[in-house]
């Protein structure tokens, strides 16, 4: 049996893990620490460095130093969040070939998996020297909330690190299988989890027998650690400038600094209540004498300057109880993960919301990777202890694009894999022979807000009216996560189908270029099926009314108010037959509930008489 | 049913290597792999014998094949001989559990029951997808169970995430007890004509006969009719569920417990039963009945019993205000029966029946939506069957249920039944020649498609999905 090992692959630290004779252990690297930076650097001889060692160098040579290129991975290069990142990275972004974010390292540029990559192939030789033995097969996890591109990224990134990444999974979900590994319990759990630049939050029933199954998974991408760095950074740097009137954020080397020195500050006021940044020599004023930053930090202070971004991951939590149908007191075990939950205020703040006190016992830097390596083990490995199946869900709706540039839901978010749906539509235009299926991915009603992961489109429909010609879509997700998607004309059986294995996928700009000359392609949910109920549905009432009609009349034509009523029965009856005739489901929908109380009333009439 | 066999053509059978009579290839002409053997004989009006003597000749020649009627949703046998990692009983388990997750409700694909708390549920679900989530068996050869466990798997998370949130196992709940209180319904209407006719039957032949045999038991038995013995229990005793014969037996009785109680009475020389006339052959059943039920209400009268019709009437009140109103047409429909003179008895029965066909075909549209909504497409085929059942002029329910039994892989030749209907009624819906057309497809039964698309095309000379539905058969 082949050895699979686990790599949390993290925003600025990354661990590796391995299931030795039943049990999970953290493989220390050389250096003896259990967690290696995901920090690469290529050095002014052309040396590329990876971990520790970039770490050490990363003030002396920050133009050169990448970190946290997870923040990047499957992002493209025109969205808001990359353009920040920019703003905020020493080292250089630039735009790839694709649309994609690619990374300059002296005068090589680097996609963003490569640069993963090389974090992978440290980990991967980490379990190398540990285990004796060449190693091929690795789980890797990654945040709840990537999209299919970011995972298919990391996917990318262990093959070129020359891994068979045998499977992707979340987070928090590995921590949980790591916390119930072995436990014997049968519980529903949430996991809250706050790395350096992740925020995800993941709630899962354990059941004694060995099943994890997720039931509702959140997150944001963009908050992290990072961001409390960015805020004491922040904090720093205006008092600097309110100061001396310089601005450190000019200051490459200075930045890197005080990046580090808002990190440690974050970290020790975990434990104690003040702290000092003190970084002698930061800059040269404009009389060229050496100026020093000195400034007291408190534990009050970096809570209000952080106060949002913690409020924000309650305000998560909240969403995905909801999600999920479950109360408060239904979680019975909070499980912390990643390094920023050692902040007493998101400890507070996550043992207010829950009512409940987090458990004890899990390391957070560390739990991630062991659940990696044990749903590793658990695939190969048939022995009875390593018997558990893990029930993971998919994080975002995953649909298609329809006429209007409406993004139409087929496998919403949540729904466990594996499974598939469909759903059928229809051209919209007059002899369409072809349609394009723009697969997305997303929670946004509009489609171009959504991430774009494939594309395909089939072509030699039958010429007909406008939603004439209907179109089956299929949405499949597998076990291994492997997102296809087929559609076929249901007259002619013809399919087209694709496996969406998208890594670069398209720019916003050629998205909505696509989207204004769509037409031609477009496709409209297929409303026969929802259109015949209601045209049955306003059938069965005219005829019920008109079957009913004489009678009424007989019984209340007596009264101006008898009469009344029977022109106004008389007006709905014919302008719902006028609708019918004309096909126009939308108003006859709204006419339905008239026609119903039509109904019920000259029931009710007839009823009283009887 | 489903052991029904059907005759189909050899799609390979070179037709001219045989000598055929005129009436083999006649019949063979009419063999499309849907017609049983009945049915060609109403078609060829030859002798059912006769025909079923040609298909044998020809099965002999190898021109002809005999296939189940159900064709459809079983997978080939040549998947239970598949190259697979996994044992013959889990292959079983898996091929059986496929074939029948869409013929079972949630509780029953979990195999717990409607009483199971959430617990339990739970514990059910979590050891199944131990069996059918495809990763327990990682890296071994699935072949096609791989994709039908998936399929299996789903289904049992479709249904944890219903009957394991309250919510939606609520709304489950009163779909299921709306499905109960509808075939209880349907039961009630099923045997309400049956017990009728043999009230009215016992009521024409049995008092005299049984008089005149039987002698009057003096020690009379326990559950012996008093007079005032509450109205609703006696009813009970007399409408419930016991097979018919009993049921005859028990009416007899009844009726001649009734007669005996008034006789043990104290005498009055004007006593009804003397005007009683005992039926000959030359009364009619009619006027024996009308005379039978008057000298009734006059032997209740006389008892201070109770009027066996106006007992009924009042139950059918009492159920109609209760919203029972299948319960309510049953006692009319008795009370009919038992006093036919009435009109007004007629006139309210009709009235409460009409209602409770529309409050019925109101449920089943109400469960069909459902079940479509749902996804249930072999329950949904089965409400929309009853709605065109109940509804024979409605030319879109045998749409719908031919629909879902093609979306539920179900049962096709019951496919092309309504199908074939919905078209009988609207002969020039284009949409459901092709949907009829489609399900031949869907049967391999090209010949059959081709003539509904040579139909369609009647229809619609022009059109370009006739000629591509023609082009893919050809293709």
């Amino acid at each position: 049996m082949e050895r699979v090992i686990g790599i949390d692959l993290g925003t600025f630290n990354s661990c590796v893990a391995v299931v030795e004779s039943g049990t999970p252990v953290v493989i220390a690297n050389r250096g003896g620490y259990k967690v290696t930076p995901s920090m690469v650097a290529v050095t002014e001889g052309g040396k590329r460095l990876v971990g520790h060692i970039a770490k050490r160098q990363a003030v002396t040579n920050a133009e050169n130093t990448v970190f946290a290129c997870k923040r990047l991975i499957g992002r493209k290069w025109d969205t808001p969040q990359v353009k920040n990142t920019i703003q905020t990275t020493p080292f250089h972004i630039v735009e790839g070939p694709h649309g994609d974010c690619r990374i300059k390292m002296r005068d090589k540029v680097y996609s963003i998996p490569e640069i993963s990559a090389m974090v992978l192939q440290e980990m991967k030789m980490v379990a190398e020297d540990y285990l004796g033995e060449e190693v091929q097969k690795v789980v890797v996890t990654v945040p709840a909330y990537f999209n299919d591109n970011q995972r298919q990224a990391t996917k990318d990134a262990g093959a070129i690190a020359g891994l068979d990444v045998i499977r992707i999974i979340n987070e928090p979900t590995s921590a949980a299988l790591a916390y119930g590994f072995g436990k014997n319990i049968d519980r529903t759990v949430a996991v809250f989890d706050l790395g350096g630049g992740t925020f995800d939050i993941s709630i899962l029933e354990i059941a004694s027998t060995g099943v994890f199954k997720v039931i509702s998974t959140a997150g944001d991408t963009f908050l992290g650690g990072e961001d409390f760095d960015q805020r004491v950074i922040d904090w720093l740097v205006e008092g600097f400038q309110h100061e001396h009137s310089i601005d450190l954020r000019q200051d490459r080397m200075a930045l890197q600094r005080l990046k580090d020195a808002a990190e440690k500050a974050k970290c020790e006021l975990s434990a104690v209540t003040e702290t000092e940044v003190n970084l002698p020599f930061i800059i040269s004023s404009a009389r060229n004498e050496a100026l020093h930053l000195q400034r007291l930090l408190t534990r009050a202070t970096l809570e209000e300057l952080t106060a949002d971004l913690v409020d924000r991951t309650v305000q998560i939590c909240e969403l995905t109880l909801g999600e999920a149908g479950l109360n408060k007191d239904e979680i019975e075990d909070i499980i912390l993960v990643g390094g920023m939950t050692r902040m007493p205020k998101v400890q507070e703040r996550v043992s207010k919301f829950f009512q409940r006190d987090p458990c004890k016992g899990v390391h957070p830097d560390e739990v991630v990777g062991l659940g990696a390596s044990i749903q590793g083990a658990a695939l190969v490995d048939d022995s009875p202890e390593l018997d558990m199946v893990l029930l993971d869900v998919t994080p975002h709706t995953l649909g298609i694009m329809v006429v209007g540039g409406y993004f139409e839901e087929l496998i919403p978010q949540n729904t466990t894999v594996p499974t598939s749906r469909s759903k059928p539509f229809t051209t919209v235009r007059d002899n369409q022979t072809a349609v394009k299926i723009l697969v997305l991915q997303g929670e946004s009603r509009r489609a171009e807000e959504n991430e774009l992961l494939g594309e395909f489109i089939l072509t030699g429909l039958r010429r007909a009216a406008a939603g004439q010609v209907e179109v089956e879509v299929t949405f499949e997700i597998n076990a291994d996560g492997i997102v296809s998607v087929h559609a076929k004309d249901v007259e002619t059986g013809k399919e087209q189908s694709i496996t969406v294995t998208a890594t670069s996928g398209l720019t916003e700009d050629e998205i909505n270029e696509m989207m204004v000359d769509a037409s031609d392609f477009a496709v409209s949910r297929r409303e026969d099926e929802a259109s015949e109920k209601v045209r049955q549905e306003a059938e069965t009432l005219i005829a019920e009314i008109e079957r009913l009609f004489p009678e009424v009349e007989s019984i209340v034509a007596g009264s101006d108010f008898g009469r009344d009523a029977i022109d106004k029965a008389k007006g709905v009856v014919d302008n719902a037959r006028t609708l019918l005739e004309h096909g126009d489901i939308a108003a006859l929908q709204d006419e339905l509930e008239s026609l119903g109380r039509t109904q019920r009333m000259f029931k009710g009439v007839v009823g009283k008489s009887a | 049913m489903s052991e029904e066999r059907i005759p189909r053509q050899v799609e390979e059978a070179d037709l001219g290597a045989h000598s055929m009579s005129p009436q083999e290839a006649f019949v063979h002409s009419c063999i499309d792999g849907v017609l049983n053997v009945e049915d060609i004989a109403d078609l060829t009006v030859l002798e059912p014998a006769l025909v079923a003597e040609s298909v044998e000749r020809m099965i002999s020649l190898g021109l002809v094949e005999w296939v189940e009627a159900k064709v459809s949703s079983a997978p080939p046998a040549a998947q239970l001989v598949e190259d697979v990692e996994i044992d013959e009983a889990l292959q079983d388990k898996i091929l059986q559990t496929f074939k029948r997750a869409d013929r079972l409700n949630h509780y029953e694909l979990l195999g717990v029951t409607t009483n199971s708390d959430r617990a339990e549920i739970r514990k059910a679900y979590f050891a199944l997808s131990k069996t059918f989530h495809p990763d327990s068996y990682y890296g071994k050869r699935l072949g096609s169970f791989k994709a039908q466990m998936e399929v299996v798997f789903r289904k049992m998370t479709d249904a944890y995430e219903v009957i394991g949130r309250q919510q939606k196992r609520d709304a489950y709940d009163r779909y299921l007890k709306r499905s109960i209180v509808v075939s209880a319904a349907e039961e009630k209407i099923s045997r309400v004509e049956e017990r009728a006719q043999a009230m009215s039957k016992a009521l024409t032949r049995a008092p005299v006969a049984e008089r005149q045999a039987e002698p009057v038991d003096p020690e009379a038995p326990s559950r012996d009719w008093q007079p005032s013995q509450a109205p609703s229990k006696q009813s009970r005793s007399v409408v419930s569920g016991s097979p018919d014969h009993e049921r005859m037996q028990r009416k007899r009785e009844l009726l001649e417990k009734r007669l005996r109680g008034r006789s043990r009475r104290p005498p009055r020389k004007s006593e009804p039963v003397r005007s009683m006339p005992a039926p000959t052959a030359k009364v009619g059943a009619k006027t024996a009945l009308r005379d039978l039920t008057r000298s009734l209400k006059r032997t209740a009268g006389v008892t201070g019993g109770v009027d066996r019709a106006e007992h009924h009437i009042e139950t059918a009140r009492l159920a109609e205000a209760s919203g029972d109103l299948a319960a309510a047409a049953t006692a009319l429909r008795m009370a009919i029966t038992l006093d036919s003179s009435r009109s007004d008895i007629q006139e309210q029965y009709r009235r409460v029946n009409s209602h409770l066909r529309v409050q019925l075909l109101d449920i089943h549209r109400e469960q069909a939506k459902y079940e479509e909504d749902n996804n249930l497409w072999a329950a949904a085929s089965i409400s929309w069957a009853k709605v065109a059942d109940a509804d024979p002029k409605d030319a879109i329910a045998p749409r719908r249920a031919a629909r879902a039994l093609l979306s539920a892989g179900g049962d096709l030749r019951k496919a092309r039944d309504f199908a074939q209907r919905s078209l009988d009624l609207a002969p020039d819906s284009l949409e459901a020649r092709l949907l009829l057309a489609r399900i031949y497809i869907q049967a391999g039964m090209d010949n059959s498609a081709a003539k509904e698309l040579d139909e369609a095309a009647k229809l619609d000379p022009g059109h370009e999905m006739v000629k591509n539905l023609r082009e893919q058969l050809a293709g």
